[in-house]
């Protein structure tokens, strides 16, 4: 008896150990759309319009020696990427998506399916910084070190939404900031700190809450720069530099010590100025520190002018320079 | 011998003598007959004391400037913040802004007359940007790290009345005679305004959270354009916005900015470290120019919307010139190029250094309704010149 209930045990654990072997094998042959089995891997992720896309065929977890693999771009056949693992073609532009389906034949007959779609998403990310620069500059200001960038994330999908319309998750240096996940928050603002380059990354989500895209940059930091430019009481400040072949007419010459992409806080921080003529510190009488008015004595010569400019609760933010007048 | 005769005439020699002296003294030698008597009073001249004043509506010629010799003129000594073309009935003229004082003057292009329009003073004026009509301006003052705008009309009186725009304003440009176009930035927001200098109402176009903005907008454009700020650094994007919302128009790229018409956005930008300019149309095709065509240095032709009239410099190679450029630390010496978008050439017109014996660094560079003549302002001095399209 115990030896019947032991056989019909055994055969029991056999049946169905037997049973959940086929019905798993036939789940990983059948209804295989980019499920278990095989899915298309894209690379990357989230194309941009008009970006390159290398599709993988990622279907190591079967046996496929022997298998035949067909592409299929909108239902096309892409009949020269016929048996490769990878086919590269590129994004259409905005609004436009591309059906890449991929066949595979095994060779007892049995087909496996998978596709993906690609769906541009452009995201440009504008960086700035809150530094300074004269007002006739019509360049960028751009971050240095010690001084606050924001970067901002414009995307833009297949339907017109205004940037606050998607959420954002964003990371400066590998760390998540803001806490997580914020809708509408598609700019961010942080110091730069020490450094050259700053990578900032960011995922974006619709409001269903579907990741859409991401999009990572690195940040430079420039060292801010110092010039000095003539001033007329009447004119204004002249927007030529003056180098050291500047030569001043006249009985006396007024100067500006212009730093450019210093942050914008220099400003309002009561900031450590010098002057120095000829590497002695000078008294300045103008109202205006980084304005001074010069006299010649004598018929002619020269003399270095040095201006030195520094945000004392910044170290970091600061620029000095020197430039030799002659008359 | 009778004494007393002797001794008479000696007095009368005497005497003579010391009034020659005393009139010597005090008038010195005089330079013909005639002057010893007016001197002395004997005035036989007819001419009235009472001086007539000139009718104060006449306006008063200053100078007379050279418009005729030459294909490459320089129109005025005084520096200029900006001009432009003026067509009258029977004339042709190029109005300006003086540079530091806001005067307005005209210059009639056929006599050479220049005739002062504006002595109200705007001290400061560094830039002015004028109406399709010649007669609302937009006068900016650069003071250090912000900007004052007075938008006004000439007047009667040689004088100009008008408005101070919100402060910061930049960007200018006219959608009419009468709107004013200008961006405010705070807080890294940038909001631009249409501005009736009229009736003075004031209506939001756009709003951009990013502060480094260029905008292109009025002066017959069918768009408004959004582009950041070129730095070599960092890339660069360009937008249109409608109903606030923004449409990318073309590529990104390092070191971005660009011209723009109807027909073409004309780029510049870092490739392989170096500056170079490709022409986009509005069907979306690229050309590659082969000068440099910095907005600041070129303009679309009159008649012909695929050519480009430039000055470029022919040395642009540096990585970081247009930002040196910007701040004044290298000066472009330029030549006068047309540019042939369609053909992507480009034609050497004239050499502005052999022609005029100097340097000249183009910055504000315009061209008339007729499309017969180039003005532009030289960077170096802020004077006003003049190009004859006509002449060979």
């Amino acid at each position: 008896m115990l030896l019947v209930m032991r056989r019909t045990a055994l055969f029991l654990i056999c049946f169905l150990f037997c049973a959940t072997s086929a019905t798993t094998a036939l789940a990983q042959f059948t209804g295989l759309s980019g499920g278990t089995g095989s899915n298309l891997v894209l690379s990357p992720r989230f194309p941009e319009p008009g970006e390159a896309v290398r599709v993988s065929l990622n279907d190591y977890s079967i046996n496929t020696n022997g298998a035949t693999i067909q592409w299929f771009v909108d239902g096309t056949e892409v009949t020269n990427a016929a048996n490769e693992r990878t086919l590269t073609i590129r994004a259409k532009g905005l609004g436009n998506t591309t059906e890449i389906a991929a066949r595979t034949t095994l060779p007892n007959g049995v087909q496996l399916h998978t596709k993906a779609t690609i769906d541009p998403v452009r995201v440009d990310m504008l960086i700035e910084a809150d530094t300074i620069a004269p007002s006739f500059y019509k360049g960028r200001t751009i971050p240095t070190v010690g001084s606050v960038v924001q970067v901002t994330a414009l995307p833009f999908t297949d339907t017109a939404k205004a940037p606050t319309a998607f959420a954002y998750t964003w990371k400066v240096k590998g760390k998540v900031v803001g806490g997580g996940s914020r809708f509408g928050k598609n700019a961010i603002s942080f110091n730069s700190g020490f450094g050259k380059n700053i990578p900032v990354a960011v995922d974006i989500y619709d409001s269903a809450g579907k990741h859409i895209a991401s999009e990572s940059i690195i940040v430079p930091l420039a060292e801010p720069e110092l010039h000095f430019y003539e001033m007329n009481p009447l004119r204004g400040m002249s927007e030529r530099v003056m180098d050291d072949t500047y030569v001043f007419i006249g009985n006396e010459v007024h100067v500006r010590a212009e730093p450019y992409f210093l942050d914008t806080s220099l400003l309002s921080s009561n900031p450590h100025v010098e002057w120095k003529l000829n590497n002695r510190s000078i008294e300045n009488a103008s109202s205006d520190p980084q304005e001074i008015t010069l006299r010649k004595e004598g018929d002619r010569g020269s003399f270095n002018l040095e201006f030195h400019i520094r945000n004392l609760q910044q170290l970091l933010q600061g620029v000095e320079d020197s430039v030799t007048i002659s008359f | 011998m009778n004494r007393p005769l002797i001794i008479t005439a000696g007095i009368v020699i005497l005497l003579l003598v010391l009034g020659l002296w005393v009139y010597l003294m005090l008038f010195g030698t005089p330079d013909d007959s005639g002057e010893v008597f007016s001197n002395l009073g004997f005035e036989l001249s007819t001419q009235p004391v009472t001086i007539t004043p000139p009718d104060p509506t006449t306006p008063l010629p200053e100078t007379t400037v050279d418009t005729q010799n030459g294909q490459l003129r320089q129109l005025t000594t005084r520096p200029v913040a900006g001009s432009t073309f003026i067509t009258h009935a029977s004339s042709s003229g190029i109005r300006y802004v003086e540079r530091g004082t806001g005067h307005v003057y005209e210059i009639d292009l056929d006599t050479g007359i220049e005739t002062p329009l504006s002595r109200t003073t705007i001290p400061q004026t560094t830039e002015a940007t004028f109406s399709p009509n010649g007669r609302t301006i937009a006068l900016t003052a650069h003071t250090q790290y912000t900007t004052s705008v007075f938008v006004g009309e000439i007047g009667e009186e040689v004088n100009i009345e008008g408005i101070r725009l919100q402060p910061g304003a930049k960007n200018i440009s006219f959608a009419t005679n009468e709107d004013v176009l200008y961006t405010v930035t705070q807080n890294g927001t940038t909001e631009g305004y249409r501005h009736n200098i009229h009736t003075l109402n004031q209506s939001k176009q756009f709003s951009f959270n990013y502060a480094n903005v260029d905008v292109a907008w009025g002066e017959g454009l069918q768009k408004t354009y959004l582009a950041t700020k070129p730095s070599h650094d960092l890339e660069g994007y360009i937008y249109s916005t409608a109903n606030d919302i923004l449409t990318p128009e073309t590529f990104s790229a390092y070191g971005l900015s660009a011209l723009f018409s109807n027909d073409f956005i004309v780029t510049t930008y870092t490739q392989d470290n170096q500056y170079t300019s490709t022409a986009v149309s509005a069907a979306g095709e690229y050309y590659n120019l082969p000068i440099l065509s910095l907005k600041e240095k070129c303009i679309f032709d009159t008649f012909a919307p695929n050519y480009l009239w430039c000055t470029a410099p022919a040395d642009t190679s540096s990585p970081t010139f247009v930002e040196d450029w910007y701040k004044g630390k290298l000066t472009a010496v330029d030549d006068l190029w047309l540019v042939d978008i369609a053909d992507s050439s480009a034609t050497l017109y004239a050499d502005f250094t052999e022609l005029s014996g100097r340097t000249v660094d183009v910055k504000r560079i315009d061209i008339d309704q007729n499309g017969s003549a180039l003005s532009f302002i030289n960077k170096l001095d802020h004077t006003l010149w003049l190009y004859d399209l006509t002449t060979e």
